[in-house]
């Protein structure tokens, strides 16, 4: 698994931060703009009867500039049965099996969580990751 | 990774399986399980794992008679758009008879079941043995988020599961299987994987990934 973003350079973390906790769940670097939403979001992931705050068949595209295994083009996510915290590390963790690096763009029919990743993936002095707008994925 | 025997069959079928399915108008109303074909004769169980669309619902067949009016057995009924996220999910509203068509190929999979057993996987199994399946539980087989990127080897199907107070906990989850639907007791399972590290769950909000790497 590449380590999408050197702790080093992470907002607000320290070199010795991880990556990923316990329970290899990719942590989510959204210590700023969006981290309310996600906290809030991530709430309803402990009520087992509400379906109305899950994502479920939202389409995320990635930019990969530099893919892991010989493929070309962007990566395409179809989210399962997930919460907003809970899809972000699963696009985070499924990127990472395609990818060398960070991407710089992002696209999802689902507003909130393009801007999770985008800010997730947006490193002060590293890499930038903007959200574009589905109509504008390169074919 | 083990791809049973039944995913074999599954795998098959949906990569090369392109050959003429089946339609008709149906006058018997369908049961949450059921379907029966009127007036048309589908060879015994030569439809399992494909997909039986009527209405605004389809169904993944688990068996089929042969008769003059077969009768497909089906795990549940699913809405195209608003596939259920985990096994807890109520099933789409019975559909009332009217055409309907059996599409070629079968359903493709991407459920993904947990359990606390080790047991080795085997080319025969069927089912995962122990699966969680803990009424109103965050660890129960939920819909995996699946990625793939052009002309590339792997496909991938990725899950945070968060426990929650229903769960029966602690759990350590050692073993994964992937199914075609999200009926614990019908759907058919493609792989069964053992886990390269376990995962404890022991307190409600306890999270856990399982990513199901497949190379095709």
């Amino acid at each position: 698994m590449p380590r999408l973003i050197p702790p080093e350079l992470g907002n607000g973390k320290r070199p010795s931060d991880p990556l990923r906790d316990r329970g290899s769940v990719p942590v989510l670097d959204v210590s700023d703009r969006t981290h309310e939403l996600v906290g809030a979001l991530h709430d309803a992931a402990l009520d087992p009867d509400d379906d109305t705050s899950l994502l479920t068949g939202t389409v995320v595209m990635l930019d990969n500039p530099n893919p892991a295994d010989g493929s070309a083009g962007h990566v395409i996510v179809r989210v399962g049965g997930s919460t907003l915290h809970e899809a972000a590390t699963e696009v985070i963790g499924s990127l990472g099996a395609f990818a060398l690096g960070m991407p710089e763009w992002v696209a999802s029919t689902s507003s909130e969580l393009a801007d999770v990743l985008a800010e997730h993936y947006t490193v002060k002095g590293y890499s930038t990751c903007k959200v574009i707008d589905m109509s504008e994925v390169p074919a | 990774m083990t791809r049973v025997a039944v995913g074999r069959d599954i795998e098959s079928d949906s990569l090369l399986g392109f050959v003429a399915g089946y339609r008709g108008t149906a006058t018997t109303a369908p049961t949450a399980t059921t379907f029966t074909t009127d007036g048309v004769n589908i060879p015994v169980n030569s439809v399992v794992g494909r997909i039986i669309s009527t209405g605004t619902v389809f169904g993944v067949i688990q068996s089929n008679t042969s008769a003059a009016n077969s009768v497909l057995t089906i795990d549940r009924w699913y809405a195209a758009d608003a596939l259920p996220a985990t096994a807890g999910t109520a099933a789409a509203t019975t559909p009332a008879a009217g055409t309907w068509q059996i599409l070629p190929g079968n359903a493709p999979g991407a459920y993904m079941g947990l359990t606390a057993t080790a047991t080795a996987a085997v080319d025969g199994d069927t089912a995962l043995t122990g699966e969680i399946t803990t009424s109103g539980g965050g660890l129960i087989r939920s819909l995996a988020t699946y990625a793939h990127t052009a002309a590339g080897t792997t496909t991938t199907l990725t899950k945070t599961f968060t426990c929650n107070g229903s769960d029966s906990l602690p759990v350590t989850v050692a073993q994964i299987g992937i199914f075609q639907g999200v009926v614990a007791a019908a759907s058919r399972m493609i792989f069964r994987t053992v886990l390269n590290a376990t995962m404890a769950f022991s307190l409600s909000g306890d999270q856990g990934q399982v990513t199901e790497t497949v190379t095709l």
